[in-house]
């Protein structure tokens, strides 16, 4: 850990990388704390993994076709948002085989960025850094683009939280109310997508469900309403990215992986915590006592 | 004037027919029970009220309009069930959603709603659980909180589909006296499957099993009850005050 403070003074393209971390990690407790509360991880997931089809069609244009200014998070972006729509539509559409559906998007998506990246030369190096990230690539360009993304689902999710709570609570009575529950709900996802694009240039589109939503369900432990979620996950996430970046420094081990490592053992023990606890209560000692 | 009606009203799932060919009034200050066997068609006459379902055939107006314009003027408790519990909600918040509609604004909720909330909890003798978190209530507690979730927009109809399930049995009279008192001011109409509890309170009940028939509440005697759910619906006869159909059409 000392060997990486020091190192974070010297280096440059450390500094980015801790900073794309804390950037990422406003978003992911935002929308980490919606995911979580309305039980959508499973969509949450199929976004992230079709996410790979835009960023292989993005780097396959821009190497291959000659669009030099299409850089890899435009393509995911696009990609993200376009699963968003229609993984919306099947959700609020489709009355049956609504999982398969869904499933089928999730993969086909990341089949079509295999295809793509295959295509491209470089091959092995992008896949891998798609998949699980590559935080310390992050240049200065990308950072811009992440605050970019940051700011629009802070901003939204701020201005339209009342409608976005309503919406995930209760969906029906939202649209009794005169909110457009469809339409929020499409918001939702869009968001979700935004932020997926944005964890997936810290840990990879594979291991980005995790530090979406396990932030969030540990905060859920201690907090009863949706904004705390929202501001102790971003906390959390915050000591994920940069506690698990260094911690992968000294050994030089995958920083995306250590991050998710991390993040599973203390999701892990707050839970068997929480359970320790809950288990003192309904039984007592004293209940044991004589008597 | 009539504040609800349906004429001839069909509605079938899949084919399936729920209702068939219901027709009903509800005036303004009338205390209304939905009561009928599970299936029976009192959720989906809800739903058609609300405009949520549209019927294939007939026509609903409420307040002498399409019922999809009418929304803003009716409160609406949904079946417990819909709701999770355990999401992560004040109590003002949840009733804030009450004041939700096509003029809310965007970012937090002003001092006007804010005051509206804490008046509707009020009404439901809520008021202290303001700051609780929605998770942490009681059966009772969360359904007087759905209601007033449901009075924070100052309905002239309020609509509920089974307030009392959930609730232990004191809480269950609770709810029921406090919906007897907000009816001086607003018309009631709720689904139940406890009728014998209920009927001390209400004026009217609607049997609803693919068909509806009203009855005043002076009527529902032990008869009918007991023909409701204690015996095979086909042997049910209360028609003799009406004249015209039973709750079964079986």
């Amino acid at each position: 850990m000392l060997e990486f403070a020091e190192a974070l003074g010297r280096h440059p393209f450390l500094q980015q990388a801790l900073l794309a971390g804390l950037l990422a990690s406003g978003a992911c407790g935002v929308m980490g704390a919606y995911v979580v509360a309305r039980r959508i991880s499973y969509l949450a997931g199929a976004i992230a993994h079709s996410v790979l089809g835009g960023m292989g069609a993005a780097r396959y244009l821009a190497v291959v076709q000659g669009w030099d200014w299409l850089h890899p998070l435009y393509g995911a972006i696009a990609a993200a948002l376009a699963a968003a729509f229609l993984i919306g539509l099947v959700t609020l559409r489709a009355s049956q085989r609504e999982d398969t559906i869904i499933a089928a998007i999730w993969a086909v998506g990341m089949a079509g960025g295999i295809l793509f990246i295959a295509a491209t030369p470089g091959y092995d190096v992008e896949l891998m850094s798609y998949l699980f990230g590559n935080i310390l690539m992050v240049t200065p360009g990308d950072l811009w683009l992440m605050l970019a993304l940051d700011l629009v689902v802070l901003a939204v999710g701020f201005l339209f939280y009342n409608q976005l709570l309503a919406v995930c609570f209760d969906q029906e009575f939202a649209r009794l109310r005169g909110v457009n529950s469809d339409l929020y709900f499409l918001l939702l996802l869009g968001l979700t997508a935004l932020t997926v694009v944005l964890l997936s240039t810290v840990v990879g589109v594979i291991l980005v469900i995790a530090l979406l939503t396990l932030p969030a369900a540990i905060a859920t432990n201690f907090c009863r309403r949706l904004w705390q979620i929202m501001a102790l996950g971003a906390l959390i996430a915050m000591a994920f990215t940069s506690g698990g970046l260094a911690l992968s420094y000294g050994p030089d081990l995958p920083a995306g992986a250590v991050i998710i490592v991390l993040a599973g053992a203390v999701y892990l023990l707050v839970a068997l915590g929480v359970w320790w606890r809950g288990r003192a209560k309904t039984h007592p000692r004293s209940s044991y006592g004589v008597g | 004037m009539s504040l609800i009606e349906l004429k001839e009203v069909t509605f079938s799932y899949d084919g399936q027919p729920v209702l068939e060919r219901v027709s009903l009034e509800v005036v303004p200050g009338e205390f209304l029970a939905l009561v009928g066997p599970n299936g029976g068609g009192k959720t989906t006459l809800l739903k058609l009220i609300l405009g949520l379902l549209a019927p294939q055939e007939g026509v609903v107006s409420v307040f002498g309009q399409p019922p999809a314009k009418a929304r803003g003027r009716i409160g609406y408790l949904p079946q417990h069930a819909f709701v999770d519990p355990g999401f992560p909600v004040s109590v003002a918040e949840v009733v804030l959603m009450g004041r939700l509609g096509p003029g809310a604004g965007l970012g937090p909720w002003p001092r006007r709603d804010r005051r509206a909330a804490l008046k509707a909890l009020e009404q439901v003798e809520a008021a202290d659980l303001a700051g609780r978190g929605f998770s942490s209530l009681s059966g009772g507690q969360r359904q007087r909180v759905l209601i007033a979730r449901a009075l924070a927009a100052d309905p002239e109809l309020l609509l509920l589909d089974e307030p009392t399930a959930g609730v232990d049995p004191r809480g269950e009279k609770d709810v029921l006296e406090l919906l007897a008192g907000l009816n001086s001011r607003v018309t009631v109409l709720l689904v139940t499957h406890d009728l014998h509890f209920v009927s001390p309170y209400v004026n009217q009940v609607a049997c609803v099993n693919r068909r509806v028939v009203l009855h005043p509440t002076q009527e529902v005697d032990d008869e009918l009850i007991a023909g409701l759910y204690g015996r095979p619906m086909r042997r049910v006869r209360h028609d003799r005050h009406l004249g015209g159909g039973d709750c079964s059409h079986a």
